[in-house]
C-alpha cells in the first residue's frame, strides 16, 4: 500500500509537470524548457515565503503555495508574451522555442547562482507524518496527492470549458483555429495561468520534499516531457495519464535498481519514446 | 605567464568543441545538446585506458575512436528524429551520460572522478603549460583550415541534400544514414581531441566537468559559427572563457565565476536563437 501511495504521489506531481510541458508544447509546437526554471523559481518562492512561518500550519501551506503559484503564473505570463512578441507571425516554433528556452533557462540558472551562490534551498520546518489511507505517509507525499489531484481536476474542468476547447482546437489544427478567430495571443492569459499553477504546485512539492536545485528543475522537465509524449493523443489530459505511468515506473525502478539508476532508466525510456515516435521533415509541423 | 597560457589553452579547446557542434549544424541542420558527453567520453576513455596500464599512444587512439563512435551514433540518430525532437533527444542523452559516469563507480570512480591523468607524460625542459597552449592552438587552427576547405566539398553538398530530405537523398543515390554517421564521426573526432587535451591539461576527469552546463556553453560558442565564417567561433570561445576567468582573476569566488559563465552562455544562446530563428528558415 505504501508503494502505491508513493507511486501515486510521484505520478501526480509528474502529471502536473507533464501537463505544463504539454500546454506549452501545444501553444508553440515545440518543447519549452522554461518549465525547468519556473519549477525551480516557484520552489524558491515557496522557501522564501515559508521563512515567515515558524511552524508548518495549514495556513502556512496555503499562503506559501499561493505565493509559489502567483510567482509561477506571473513569470509564465511574462515569458509567453515575450515569446509571442518575438515570433508573432510564426505558428510552429519547433527548434526556436527549445533553443531560446534552453538559453533563457541557463541564463536564469546563472543569474540565480550568481546572485545567491550555490547550494540547496529547502524549508526549515520539521514536517510531521500524516495518516493517509491507513499508513503513515510523509507530509510531502500527502501534499503531492491533495494538490496534484486538485490541479489535475482543475485542468480536466478547464479543458472542458470554452477556453479549454479553443486551446485543444489550437493544439490540433492551428490553421483551422485561426480561421475561426482563435489566435495564440487570445489563448496566452489562460494558458499562462494554467502553466503557472501547474509549475507552482510542482515547485512547492519540490521545496518541501527535496529542496530546489537547477539540476532538479531539468530532471523534472525531462520527466514531464516523457509524461507528455508517452501516450500520443491530441487531448491535453493524456499528459496526466503519462505522468501517472512515469511516476509508477520511477518508483518501481527505484525499488528494483537504485534512485540514481532509476533516473537513467527513465531518461532511457524518454529517449526510446522519442526514437519510436520519430519525425521527418515532411511530417514536422503536422504533428 | 602561466595564467595567460592556461586561458589560451582553454580558449582553443572550447573553440574545437564549438567547431564540432557548429559542423554538425552546418552539414545536417542538427543542433546537439550533448557535445559535452562526446568530449567527456574521450577524456574518460583515455583516463580509464591509462588506469588499466595501456601505453599512452594506444590510450590516445582508443579515446579518439570511442569519441568518434559515440559522435557518429549520436548524429546518426538524427536520421530518425529531427529539429526540436533531435535537440531534446540529445538533451536526454547528455543527462543519461552524466548519470552513467556518476554511478558506474567501479569504472569511472563516480562523482570523485579520476585524477592524475597524463601526469606520466614528460616534455623535457619545456613547461607543460606552454606545450598544451601551443598544441591546442596548432590543432585548432589546423582543424579550422580543414573545415574551411571542406565547406565547398562534394561531401558537404551531399550532406546538404541529406539535411534537406533523406527521401530525396536516397533517390539521387546518397546513403542518408551513412552520411549522417560520417558527419558525426568527423564531429566526434574533433570533440574527442578537445576532450583528450582537456583531460591531459587539467589532469583530472569528473562528471561535473562534462555536464549539461558545459554542453550549453559549447552550444553558445558554436552559435557564433552557425552561419558565415567559422573563425567567428573563436570570438565566442574567447568571450565565454575570458570574461569569467578575468572575473575570477579579479577576486570573484570560483563558483560565482562559473555562474557568470552560465549567465553569459544562456544570454548568448537566447540572443542567437532570436537572431537565427527569427524568421522561417
Amino acid at each position: 500500500m505504501a508503494i502505491i501511495i508513493l507511486a501515486l504521489a510521484q505520478g501526480l506531481i509528474l502529471a502536473t509537470v507533464g501537463a505544463a510541458v504539454r500546454v506549452q508544447y501545444s501553444l508553440y509546437r515545440g518543447f519549452d524548457i522554461i518549465i525547468a526554471p519556473l519549477v525551480v523559481l516557484t520552489a524558491e518562492a515557496f522557501v522564501v515565503a515559508a521563512s515567515c512561518f515558524p511552524r508548518p500550519t495549514i495556513l502556512a501551506f496555503v499562503v506559501c503555495s499561493a505565493v509559489a503559484i502567483s510567482v509561477g503564473a506571473g513569470l509564465s505570463l511574462l515569458w509567453n508574451y515575450t515569446v509571442d512578441r518575438l515570433w508573432r507571425g510564426q505558428m510552429v516554433l519547433g527548434s526556436a522555442i527549445l533553443i531560446f528556452s534552453l538559453g533563457a533557462s541557463t541564463f536564469i540558472t546563472g543569474a540565480v547562482g550568481f546572485g545567491r551562490g550555490p547550494g540547496l534551498r529547502q524549508v526549515d520546518w520539521n514536517l510531521p507524518n500524516v495518516h493517509l489511507f491507513g499508513i503513515d505517509a510523509g507530509l510531502p507525499t500527502a501534499y503531492a496527492i491533495v494538490c496534484g489531484l486538485a490541479s489535475c481536476g482543475c485542468l480536466y474542468i478547464w479543458a472542458r470549458r470554452r477556453t479549454g476547447f479553443a486551446f485543444e482546437l489550437w493544439a490540433q489544427n492551428q490553421l483551422f483555429a485561426s480561421e475561426i478567430g482563435i489566435s495564440r495571443r487570445s489563448l496566452l492569459p489562460s494558458t499562462s495561468i494554467c502553466t503557472g499553477i501547474l509549475c507552482g504546485i510542482a515547485g512547492a512539492y519540490g521545496a518541501i520534499a527535496n529542496g530546489s536545485t537547477p539540476e532538479w528543475g531539468l530532471t523534472v522537465f525531462l520527466y514531464g516531457a516523457g509524461a507528455a509524449l508517452l501516450f500520443p493523443s491530441p487531448l491535453l489530459t493524456s499528459a496526466i495519464k503519462g505522468g501517472l505511468a512515469v511516476g509508477a515506473l520511477l518508483v518501481l525502478s527505484q525499488l528494483v535498481f537504485s534512485p540514481s539508476a532509476a533516473t537513467i532508466v527513465l531518461f532511457g525510456l524518454i529517449t526510446l519514446v522519442l526514437l519510436a515516435r520519430g519525425s521527418s521533415r515532411l511530417s514536422q509541423g503536422l504533428r | 605567464m602561466n595564467f595567460v597560457l592556461t586561458i589560451l589553452t582553454f580558449v582553443f579547446l572550447y573553440f574545437l568543441a564549438g567547431l564540432a557542434g557548429a559542423y554538425t549544424f552546418r552539414r545536417l541542420d542538427a543542433i546537439s545538446v550533448a557535445q559535452a558527453a562526446v568530449l567527456g567520453t574521450s577524456a574518460y576513455a583515455f583516463a580509464i585506458l591509462q588506469m588499466r596500464g595501456l601505453p599512452t599512444y594506444l590510450s590516445v587512439i582508443g579515446a579518439i575512436l570511442t569519441a568518434a563512435l559515440v559522435g557518429g551514433m549520436a548524429v546518426g540518430l538524427s536520421e530518425r528524429t529531427i529539429g526540436e525532437d533531435y535537440a531534446l533527444l540529445t538533451f536526454a542523452l547528455q543527462m543519461i551520460w552524466s548519470g552513467i559516469v556518476s554511478n558506474w563507480t567501479n569504472v569511472t570512480r563516480g562523482p570523485l572522478g579520476i585524477s592524475g591523468v597524463g601526469l606520466q607524460i614528460r616534455f623535457g625542459s619545456t613547461a607543460p603549460a606552454f606545450v598544451y597552449a601551443a598544441a591546442s592552438a596548432i590543432l585548432a587552427l589546423g582543424i579550422l583550415w580543414i573545415a574551411h576547405r571542406g565547406e565547398s566539398s562534394l561531401f558537404a553538398s551531399g550532406a546538404a541534400v541529406v539535411a534537406r530530405s533523406s527521401e530525396l537523398a536516397s533517390t539521387v543515390g546518397l546513403r542518408p544514414l551513412a552520411t549522417r554517421f560520417q558527419v558525426g564521426v568527423a564531429s566526434g573526432v574533433v570533440a574527442g581531441l578537445a576532450g583528450l587535451l582537456f583531460a591531459l591539461f587539467v589532469t583530472l576527469v569528473h562528471p561535473s566537468l562534462f555536464g549539461i552546463d558545459v554542453s550549453v556553453v559549447i552550444l553558445a560558442i558554436s552559435f557564433f559559427g552557425l552561419t558565415g565564417k567559422l573563425v567567428k567561433i573563436l570570438l565566442g570561445s574567447a568571450l565565454l572563457i575570458l570574461v569569467p576567468e578575468l572575473a575570477r582573476f579579479a577576486g570573484l569566488p570560483g563558483a560565482r565565476a562559473g555562474y557568470l559563465q552560465l549567465l553569459m552562455a544562456g544570454f548568448t544562446v537566447s540572443v542567437g536563437a532570436v537572431v537565427f530563428f527569427r524568421h522561417d528558415r
